[in-house]
């Protein structure tokens, strides 16, 4: 299954969405994500199947994540 | 503590801990205390958890925007600082009310002898019986100036159970326009509070006291409306490749490693806290005010300060002894309570308490009216 990642500011901002994720039945995982991805140094994600964007971008919103990129696939380090 | 030691000192620090904090900081020490946000592995990221879990409790407790708006520092005094000296510009004024502890009257006064701020002291109108929130507020009218841009004030004295109006003085600063800072230092876990309701734009507390954590964390507790500059720079594994600082908070504020077992125990500390429940740890607080005061004001050479306001603090002098001395002549007979200034200059003027301070008896969820009758025995057999 193709894998998504949207990219967050923090590790607090990564916990957050995983578990608002949650709460809308939606799986994800959090990841960090490498400097090739961010070219800003270490940052987070939360990494979960494509098929689940629209759901994802409305929790976000909801939530008021602020979302500082879409990446389509993963790439990021499980943890 | 010997079989004979009774603590009242709560107001300095809340002893002993409910045992799910122990249990729970024993826990983490031993079986999870990874570095939060610097490695992706499993421990550091139990441990990034289990401060997200406390984040989102001490939210919630204070009636908070959202758990990234709870940042952890070392203490009450250095979220105070962190707020004053991230938000306050050059020409700034700033209110402040006359029971201030020092963790706010001191980084106020320094910013205004380097020539940052300007400041004034409005009447908290403790102790005198036509004090009001109107009345309060009123005092805070008169002192307003052009360039007034923040009202910090304590919620409940450190010294006696006077609290400050709040709820009003927020409603009257968002009025104005001005800013609204909180000391919850001796609050927090005593009397109910919520910052979107009492329009608390920024508020202080300690993990150790009224929230039964232990020590080395407190909170500062930020609304939206609150962008700091940051006063701590460092490393906190975001965005390492920058010399700024990110700009969201929690992380934008805490930079260093993170008290993790600290945390994790105050977690346990919130859940206690909420368990119990505010009307139910402010009604016991009260019995033994009450039955303190009682004694005290039976001998003749006691004055209790404030003895109006009943609540979990009780400030008293004797004539003849002083504070200092009578505060060790308890300890001797195994009563922990605290002479002298309880770092309030302000406040102990306000109260008019004897020159060399007063003695400060403090409760907690663990005393008992056996606590109470063990202290009321000790300083009797100091008086006859």
């Amino acid at each position: 299954m193709k894998q998504c990642t949207a990219a967050l500011g923090s590790l607090t901002y990564a916990i957050k969405a995983q578990r608002a994720l949650a709460e809308a039945g939606v799986h994800s995982e959090i990841v960090k994500l490498d400097s090739s991805m961010t070219r800003r140094g270490c940052s987070y994600g939360v990494e979960y199947s494509c098929s689940d964007q629209r759901s994802v971008r409305a929790v976000m919103s909801a939530e008021k994540i602020t979302v500082t990129g879409y990446i389509n696939g993963g790439g990021g380090s499980l943890l | 503590m010997t079989p004979h030691t009774v603590y009242l000192d709560n107001a300095a620090t809340t002893f002993p801990k409910p045992a799910v904090v122990l249990t729970e900081v024993n826990d983490c020490i031993r079986r999870y205390c990874g570095n939060p946000g610097r490695g992706s592995h499993p421990l550091a990221m139990s441990s990034a958890e289990r401060i997200f879990e406390c984040r989102t409790a001490a939210a919630e407790l204070l009636g908070g925007d959202a758990p990234e708006n709870i940042i952890f520092t070392m203490n009450t005094t250095y979220a105070i600082n962190l707020l004053l000296k991230g938000l306050l510009r050059h020409g700034d004024h700033v209110l402040i009310s006359d029971l201030e502890h020092n963790s706010v009257f001191r980084p106020i006064w320094k910013l205004a002898h380097d020539g940052v701020i300007e400041y004034d002291v409005f009447p908290s109108m403790c102790g005198q019986q036509n004090a009001s929130p109107v009345r309060i507020c009123a005092g805070i009218a008169r002192r307003i100036k052009p360039n007034t841009r923040l009202v910090i004030c304590t919620h409940a004295s450190n010294l006696c159970s006077y609290s400050l109006p709040i709820a009003e003085i927020g409603a009257f600063c968002h009025r104005h326009g001005i800013l609204f800072a909180v000391d919850a230092a001796q609050s927090a876990g005593h009397l109910p509070l919520h910052m979107k309701q009492m329009n608390i734009d920024a508020l202080a507390a300690p993990g150790h006291k009224g929230l039964y954590g232990i020590q080395g964390v407190g909170i500062l507790a930020l609304s939206d409306a609150v962008p700091l500059s940051t006063v701590i720079e460092g490393g906190n594994g975001l965005l390492s490749l920058e010399g700024n600082m990110p700009e969201q908070p929690p992380e934008r504020y805490e930079s260093g490693t993170l008290p993790t077992p600290s945390i994790a125990g105050l977690l346990r500390g919130i859940e206690t806290v909420s368990t119990l429940g505010l009307p139910k740890i402010a009604a016991h607080e009260e019995q033994l005010f009450f039955r303190a005061r009682e004694y005290l004001s039976s001998q003749k050479t006691v004055t209790v300060h404030a003895p109006e306001y009943a609540g979990a603090t009780l400030l008293f002098s004797v004539d003849g002894i002083p504070s200092e001395r009578l505060a060790a002549e308890l300890g001797r007979r195994g009563i922990c309570v605290r002479g002298g200034y309880h770092c309030s200059a302000l406040g102990h003027a306000t109260l008019k308490t004897p020159p060399d301070g007063a003695v400060r008896i403090s409760f907690g969820i663990f005393n008992t009216t056996s606590d109470i009758d063990c202290f009321s025995a000790a300083l009797s057999d100091i008086l006859a």
